[in-house]
């Protein structure tokens, strides 16, 4: 054997070697056990929870009224008062504070209502406000809180983009900045101080339990979803699946994605006609894809099945003078304010929940007309709570 | 008498011609990207000097660094074998899903999932390679079925974010080795290992040669099958690592992590001057691209621009650089 060899063959029974130890030293440095798993921490007492919980039911009634449901329960949730000694604060620069805004980005007209709301709520409040945007990115996201972070803020209000930035709220909570959640959830894992928001369960499910009562209990359903993989869409997807699954007689004969769009809505709409002829019901969670399936069934000349969607602008003046039977309810942008509002409360000492769960406005045809704003754009979600001014200057209603 | 004529001086070069040279030479071997990138400094220096290097700021500029870093890497050998790779976006997504689902919060399984997934990174790599070199196929063609077939499988193991890394892995994602995160120290390890492979390696050489002439280098006797296969699954390596680093970052998996990350490599390898047909290009360069881009994020957000505007800078920036410098190196 010539030394070359013997010299590879050495380094290759060095290299076999290295690659077994480090391996045994990473299987032996291993727990078996789920971390998590074993170790739950004694419950921290719930402050003020009947009061909170009663604000929580609330949500839930108010829907349940408005769609006429008679057995529409909350899903389980506890919902406390924040300790506010925890977080009261002086402004850690001059004396203003500054809220680190880590948002969805202006990517489309929710997201820029969601923006300027708070902006404009930040300057009737007088405080500073950081802002970042995600382009509705999550993993865009991860690198703006990191960079929010450093920036060292006094609060920060985050509108989640996934579950992917867990790691680095509960970081910014760890470095002492309270982080208000707003118009989405995490893992309670990640930390958050508060979350405001409307929540998904609620609206997957009284669109569901709506439809099954129109039905009466059975019949072939269309589910029309967003955008596979976000859990804006995915979340109260499942909500309705789940509902569905309740009753029996209800076939959901299809799942389909409208990204949010008329226009893929309606070719999404036209499919569902050829196949499904005899739908009896279309659960959508946006106005937008309503808007494109009321398009495609008057087109073909078929009366549109019992629908449900958000609350845009555009859909209620496409249903106005038709038989269309709706649900609509709304995931209002200008929930933002509320946010920072939550965000400053803290700061202040100021009694918060740990979950604020948003009550907006929801209805069906029989009181929808009124709703509808023939001065403001058609991807307005209405009745919108924002400042009139706002949307004037904003372009999105005339003066 | 006759007289004789001296001889006349070589015509002394302009000062326009001599500046065209230096930018052409500078854009030839990747520097001419890191000028931009100086000046970028200067002026957050000079307007936000305390946030901008405070050294959470610094962190969160070279972490954020890291995700594209590595996949631009994969996507510079790509193109410098005159191919490219559509799939690299998606395979980020499918490692950081798989690697927080398969953990799923088991210390026990974190090693051997990390070995899973750098051996499906390889696994996408290859099949990308063979599909190339064996059927004959275009590139963009297979990759950009890749992505596809990937995200879709991706979406298919979970429509939402799903799993849960171990605490080990966030602890090394959050690290940092004295002022630098360690998961820049994995880029930094990942630069010098690819610097080395192409540049003081046979195999190296001949991803150059194949990328100039595919047809002269099999001329030549180099097994261009071989040479590309071991690109793509290069690529694919790179992805995966990317991907159980993110997957660190988020703690959870998502299955749409990686969404848009192959443009955003093939972005940064292009400002870097690589030339997109194949043959040309220095990781200089494209490191310069990343570094760009990454600081063009991070002073958005420390410069507070409006945020209808943002994305119109960012798209400003990337074409002036592109058109400045890929227009001189072709002079």
């Amino acid at each position: 054997m010539t030394n070359t060899a013997f010299r590879r063959r050495g380094a290759v029974r060095i290299l076999a070697a290295s690659v077994g130890f480090a391996t045994l030293i990473a299987v032996a440095g291993c727990s078996a056990e789920r971390e998590g798993e074993g170790t739950t921490a004694a419950a921290e007492d719930c402050i003020n929870a009947d009061e909170a919980q009663a604000s929580y039911a609330e949500s839930w009634s108010s829907v349940a009224d408005a769609f006429g449901l008679t057995d529409f329960e909350p899903v389980e949730e506890e919902v406390c008062e924040v300790d506010a000694t925890v977080w009261e604060a002086e402004p850690k620069q001059d004396d203003t504070y500054r809220i680190a805004f880590a948002a969805q980005g202006p990517n489309n007209s929710w997201g820029v209502l969601s923006e300027e709301a708070l902006e404009y709520h930040a300057d009737e409040l007088g405080v500073d406000v950081l802002y970042a945007s995600a382009n509705g990115d999550a993993t865009t996201q991860v690198d703006n809180i990191e960079q929010l972070t450093s920036q060292d803020p006094d609060a920060m209000v985050v509108v989640p983009m996934g579950e992917g930035i867990s790691g680095q709220v509960k970081a910014a909570t760890d470095a002492g900045i309270p982080v208000v959640l707003c118009s989405g959830v995490l893992p309670d894992s990640a930390g958050a101080t508060s979350t405001v928001t409307r929540q998904y369960d609620l609206l997957g499910s009284a669109y569901a339990e709506w439809i099954a009562s129109q039905i009466g209990g059975e019949g072939k359903v269309a589910i029309l979803s967003g955008l596979a993989g976000v859990p804006t869409a995915e979340y109260q997807k499942a909500a309705a699946e789940k509902t569905f699954a309740k009753y029996p007689g209800i076939e959901v004969v299809t799942t389909q994605y409208t990204e949010w769009s008329p226009t893929v809505a309606k070719t999404v709409a036209q499919n569902l006609i050829a196949s499904y002829p005899d739908l009896d019901a279309i659960w959508s969670d946006s106005g937008y894809g309503s808007v494109g399936v009321i398009q495609a069934y008057q087109e073909a000349g078929k009366e549109v099945p019992p629908i449900t969607g958000d609350a845009i602008n555009d859909f209620i003046q496409a249903a106005e003078g038709t038989d269309v039977k709706y649900a609509l309810s709304t995931f209002p942008p200008e929930m933002s304010s509320t946010c920072l509002d939550t965000a400053v409360d803290l700061l202040k000492g100021e009694p918060v929940l740990n979950k604020v769960y948003i009550d907006s406005p929801s209805f069906t045809n029989e009181d929808g007309a009124q709703y509808a704003r023939e001065d403001c754009d058609g991807g307005l979600l209405v009745p919108s709570s924002a400042p009139e001014d706002l949307l004037v200057s904003l372009g999105i209603c005339n003066a | 008498m006759t007289a004789t004529l001296a001889p006349s001086p070589a015509p002394a070069p302009s000062a326009g011609r001599t500046v065209r040279d230096w930018v052409a030479t500078a854009v030839r071997r990747g520097a001419a990207v890191w000028v931009i990138v100086a000046v970028l400094i200067v002026v957050l220096s000079v307007m936000r000097g305390g946030a901008f290097w405070s050294t959470g700021n610094i962190a969160a500029l070279l972490t954020s660094a890291v995700v594209l870093g590595l996949v631009a890497l994969g996507q510079h050998t790509v193109i410098l074998s005159g191919g490219i790779d559509l799939s690299v976006g998606s395979m980020v997504t499918i490692t950081t899903l798989l690697t927080a689902v398969l953990i799923d919060g088991y210390p026990i399984r974190t090693f051997p999932v990390i070995l899973g997934m750098l051996a499906l990174g390889a696994l996408l790599g290859t099949i990308n390679g063979l599909l190339v070199t064996k059927l004959n196929m275009p590139p963009f063609i297979v990759t950009l079925g890749m992505l596809y077939l990937v995200s879709g499988a991706a979406l298919w193991i979970s429509s939402t974010p799903a799993g849960q890394v171990t605490s080990a892995l966030t602890e090394f994602a959050f690290g940092k080795l004295g002022p630098i995160p360690l998961s820049f120290v994995v880029l930094a390890l990942a630069i010098a290992i690819i610097w080395f492979l192409l540049n003081r390696t046979v195999w190296g050489k001949q991803v150059f040669a194949v990328g100039g002439d595919l047809h002269s280098a099999r001329a030549a006797g180099i097994s261009t099958n071989r040479v590309l296969i071991w690109v793509y699954v290069t690529s694919g390596l790179l992805a995966a690592v990317a991907g159980i680093l993110l997957a660190a970052r988020s703690s959870i998996g998502s299955p749409t992590a990686g969404d848009g990350l192959e443009l955003s490599a093939i972005t940064v390898v292009v400002i870097g001057g690589t030339s997109l047909l194949g043959g040309r290009g220095t990781l200089l360069g494209t490191m310069g691209g990343v570094a760009l881009l990454s600081l063009i994020t991070n002073s958005i957000t420390l410069l507070q621009f409006p945020s209808t505007i943002t994305d119109l800078i960012r798209g400003v920036i990337i074409i002036a650089a592109v058109a400045v410098f890929v227009a001189k190196r072709r002079r």
